[in-house]
């Protein structure tokens, strides 16, 4: 196995103290079962590279990890589970040292030949029909992220209503046909879509409103493969970064705007790995925010997202609130921010209702209303009405 | 290896329900280890029950079956007692994670044994109020597992450790009773105290299933004093004058040269360069009188330390309270590579005898040319000797040789050979050899006795605290 001996070089300082299961929010979310925590993906990656038993099932473990690094910020070795995690999805999906997940196979097959997740590229830039871009090196760049989110909520409440078995070999099927994803285009949460929208339509108006000048490529916008990287499909990855960088490089783009902190974080932080001097700036759109935002002095709690603080990105989002509202930090905030759950959805969707569940209750403990920053924490936890992005609550206070 | 017979795991299943049961192989891995060196057996199955009826008829088949009963909470013993030494089952307490009642006035909490002793401390210091027992695991560590290795820590020198916490409990015993232990007031003088029993027994009697811990308001205000010396002895003449004078410190720790090298980036303190220990003494009290608390025993290390940090501020407070809490873990860093293993000791000795006690231990670690660090809780004479082994065979043999060494030491101190970590299958011969220097291996036999009763057909974490010998 390629990363075997990374893997074997960060495992074997693990002393088992079980300090990141105690923070891993997929572990009670999984009803304990060790494996589906940071301390059993240690342990059982540790075993697969010593035992390479492909009996074993092993895949679901990693594949259940948020990647939110949660781990990362208390263990005493210094040992990320999502490291591991990542390094492993990478292990099966290039080199089947397990069984890759059907639904996982199927977004790599639809994303490398549409390079978009649902294969409608012309569906996901519906929301800028009527507004105009300025003609620029500074590129908005969506990701999908707020796109996809409706999509992804209508299909995992039709699996609830449908066998598991069912759902798996129709994600097989569509892994082996993808033109079929196409059908998906009729599937979507109909008011979240509205809202998702209006969530694009606010960050371009704010963003315009400072003066900031930037183009948007519409049907043409490429998706980052930020899919392709989440789910481990390295070899694939580092094509798709590589052309999309010279697709960039030939529109003479310079700077990127990102809109969420899962496109930010794989442009800001896993490009770079892959493609040699890459050099285009990555910017938050929190970040380039100039206005004189009204004053709403409301009690607010904020899901801070982990793809920034607890990946070591920083943003502007917190400063901005900070000054408009009454922000009360939920028990686990800053460097213990806990993730929403949102990443699991596709996959393990039970997992990631039961980790939004605990966030949301332990979120609404400081604060009647939540602002999100990210699309997936908003589709994650709006329970209620009183849960709002920060580009919809910003909006506001124009 | 002896297997299940699919009837046995047939019965088993049915009264534990389906999707309380890991069946496969990959699900069991990780409960080959706990926190400790030593490895497990795979269990054949491992069981999460959701109450203690479950528990009670899982426990009824495997004691009439003979089939062996490990127990298992957070996972972060570091003897080897969460682990199976004999072919068998694993209960794992942690879908048990409720706090159950809350009364402030009665000064009681009750939880299930899955609850995690940070995430307690969380809810009750929204009341103002806490639960002193803090193993530096305390993040991971529960209810369950701490009461049942009667877990200590860092605040056990004002507050004792988790047996003077703990009012009442529900246990399962070995042979598949459910009883209840003690009550929900803070005295009683009602026959023979069982909950103190439970206390420590390392999952050998039984599985607890409900605990009924006492809590205290958290203290008013506390201030911290560090100070540095190059002398064991003048760290134990430092804190037996400041009890002397009558202060109870919250905490008193002290740590070798070796041990503040590993968390030194994490302290973030300017420390004097003939340090060879440094003490750390928490003190508590009112706003009003901790000011002058804090100066009368400053006044009183001085005597011996003349470099003195004092700090008040929380946020420093936390973050080198947090500092001390991770010295085992960072002596990970001291490691020459990823094989080597850093076995943690536990002796305690009388407070008094602490000094030559040190003298003695760190005499002999030089003598086996090996390396080992020291800290440990001055306060209560608990010293941690952490011994960086090579795990191969030798390696460890000259490890069984020293913690023997090192434990007579204790031992002729009139000290014991665990302190706060509990035997489990690490320390049975040490324990073994604690209670023939005493002459009192009749101890032992009443405690096997105790066992017998709760445990008749001795199913119940086989192999720990009592050394047996292997068929
Ligand atoms: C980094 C680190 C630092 C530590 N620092 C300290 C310290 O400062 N002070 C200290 O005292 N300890 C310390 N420990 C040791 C350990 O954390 C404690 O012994 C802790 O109390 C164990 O709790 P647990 O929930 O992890 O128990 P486990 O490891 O799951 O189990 C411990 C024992 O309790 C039994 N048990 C568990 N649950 C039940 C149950 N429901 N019913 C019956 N028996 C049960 C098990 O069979 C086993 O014998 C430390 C450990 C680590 C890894
Ligand atoms: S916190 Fe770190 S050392 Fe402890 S079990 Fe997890 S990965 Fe291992
Ligand atoms: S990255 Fe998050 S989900 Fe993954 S192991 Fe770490 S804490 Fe758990």
């Amino acid at each position: 196995m390629k990363n075997r001996i990374e893997i074997e070089s960060i495992v074997n300082k693990c002393i088992k103290c079980g300090f990141c299961e105690s923070v891993c929010p997929t572990l009670p979310a999984a009803d304990y079962n060790s494996i589906m925590g940071a301390r059993g993906r240690i342990l059982l990656a540790q075993f697969a590279i010593n035992n390479e038993d492909q009996s074993l099932k092993i895949s679901d473990s990693f594949y259940s990890c948020l990647d939110c690094f949660a781990c990362v910020q208390v263990c005493p070795a210094g040992i990320n589970a999502g490291q591991v995690s990542e390094l492993m999805k990478e292990g099966i999906a290039d080199e089947k040292i397990a069984r890759v997940n059907p639904v996982a196979e199927m977004i790599k097959n639809v994303v490398v030949k549409y390079k978009n997740p649902l294969g409608i590229p012309e569906e996901c830039s519906k929301w800028a029909e009527n507004i105009e871009f300025s003609v620029s090196e500074t590129l908005l760049l969506t990701g999908d992220m707020y796109q996809l989110m409706p999509y992804t909520r209508y299909i995992n409440k039709l699996r609830k209503h449908t066998n598991q078995t069912l759902f798996m070999a129709f994600s097989w099927l569509i892994g082996k046909m993808p033109f079929l994803i196409k059908l998906s285009r009729h599937f979507y949460d109909k008011k979240l879509k509205l809202e998702m929208e209006s969530s694009l339509r606010n960050i371009v108006s704010m963003l315009q409103r400072s003066e900031v000048k930037f183009n948007y490529l519409r049907e043409d916008e490429p998706y980052p493969g930020t899919f392709l990287y989440d789910l481990g499909y390295m070899n694939e990855f580092k094509e798709y970064a590589g052309n999309l960088y010279r697709y960039l490089k030939s529109k003479n783009v310079k700077r990127i705007i990102c809109v969420d902190p899962h496109t930010y974080d794989v442009l800001k932080n896993k490009y770079p790995d892959v493609i040699e001097n890459f050099d285009l700036d990555i910017v938050y759109y929190t970040d380039l925010l100039n206005l004189n935002f009204k004053k709403s002095g409301e009690k607010i709690t904020v899901q801070e997202p982990c793809h920034m603080v607890l990946h070591g990105n920083t943003y502007r989002a917190m400063d901005i609130l900070n000054t408009v509202a009454d922000v009360k930090l939920p028990a686990n905030s800053g460097k213990s921010t806990m993730c929403c759950g949102g990443p699991d959805e596709l996959l393990f969707p039970e997992i990631s209702e039961n980790v939004s569940i605990e966030r949301y209750r332990n979120l609404k403990n400081s604060s009647n209303k939540i602002v999100t920053i990210c699309p997936l924490c908003y589709n994650s936890l709006s329970y209620d009405d009183n849960v709002q992005d920060f580009s919809n609550f910003m909006k506001n206070l124009m | 290896m002896k297997t299940l017979s699919s009837d046995i795991i047939k019965k088993i299943v049915d009264v534990a329900g389906k999707n309380n049961v890991l069946f496969t192989k990959e699900e069991k891995i990780p409960y080959k280890n706990d926190a400790s060196y030593i490895q497990g057996l795979l269990p054949e199955l491992v069981i999460m029950p959701e109450n203690a009826d479950q528990i009670a008829s899982v426990l009824k088949i495997c004691s009439s079956n003979g089939v062996n009963v490990t127990v298992r909470s957070g996972g972060t013993a570091l003897t080897g007692s969460s682990v199976l030494q004999y072919p068998g089952i694993l209960i794992n307490t942690m879908k048990m994670d409720k706090i159950l009642d809350l009364n402030l006035s009665s000064r009681y909490v009750v939880c299930q044994p899955g609850v995690r002793l940070d995430k307690l401390n969380e809810y009750l210091k929204k009341y103002n109020f806490f639960y002193p027992p803090d193993p530096a695991s305390s993040r991971a560590s529960t209810v369950g597992g701490s009461i049942s290795t009667n877990a200590g820590g860092l605040r056990a020198v004002k507050y004792g450790a988790t047996k003077e916490w703990v009012l009442g409990a529900e246990f399962v015993t070995g042979n598949g009773n459910i009883i209840t232990t003690g009550e929900y007031t803070l005295k009683r003088s009602a026959g023979y105290d069982i909950t103190a029993l439970l206390i420590g027994s390392e999952g050998t009697l039984g599985v607890l299933t409900k605990a009924i811990l006492k809590i205290e308001p958290l203290p008013e205000e506390s201030g911290r004093i560090l100070s540095f010396f190059r002398d064991i002895s003048e760290v134990g003449m430092a804190i037996s004058d400041v009890k002397n004078a009558g202060i109870t410190p919250l905490i008193a720790e002290f740590m070798d040269l070796q041990t503040v090298d590993s968390i030194r980036d994490r302290m973030n303190i300017d420390i004097p360069e003939y340090t060879q220990f440094l003490l750390m003494i928490d003190i508590d009290s009112t706003k009003k009188s901790l000011n002058d608390k804090m100066i009368q025993a400053e006044e009183i290390i001085k005597k011996y330390s003349s470099d003195i940090i004092v700090i008040t501020d929380k946020g420093k407070m936390d973050e080198i309270y947090n500092a001390r809490k991770g010295a085992y873990s960072s002596l990970l860093k001291q490691r020459e590579n990823d094989k080597q293993i850093v076995i943690i000791g536990d002796l305690i000795v009388p407070a008094s005898e602490l000094p030559d006690t040190m003298k003695e231990i760190r005499r002999k670690i030089d003598e086996h040319k090996i390396k080992a660090t020291l800290f440990g809780h001055i306060g209560d004479g608990n010293i941690h000797a952490n011994i960086f082994a090579e795990n191969t065979v030798d390696g460890m043999k000259i490890v069984d040789e020293l913690q023997m060494e090192i434990a007579r030491i204790a031992i002729s101190h009139r000290g014991c050979v665990s302190a706060e970590h509990g035997i489990g299958t690490e320390k049975n011969i040490l324990l073994y050899e604690e209670y023939r220097k005493k002459n009192s291996l009749y101890t032992l036999e009443l405690m096997k006795n105790i066992k017998n009763v709760f445990d008749p057909e001795n199913i119940m974490n086989r192999g720990k605290i009592f050394y047996e010998k292997q068929d």
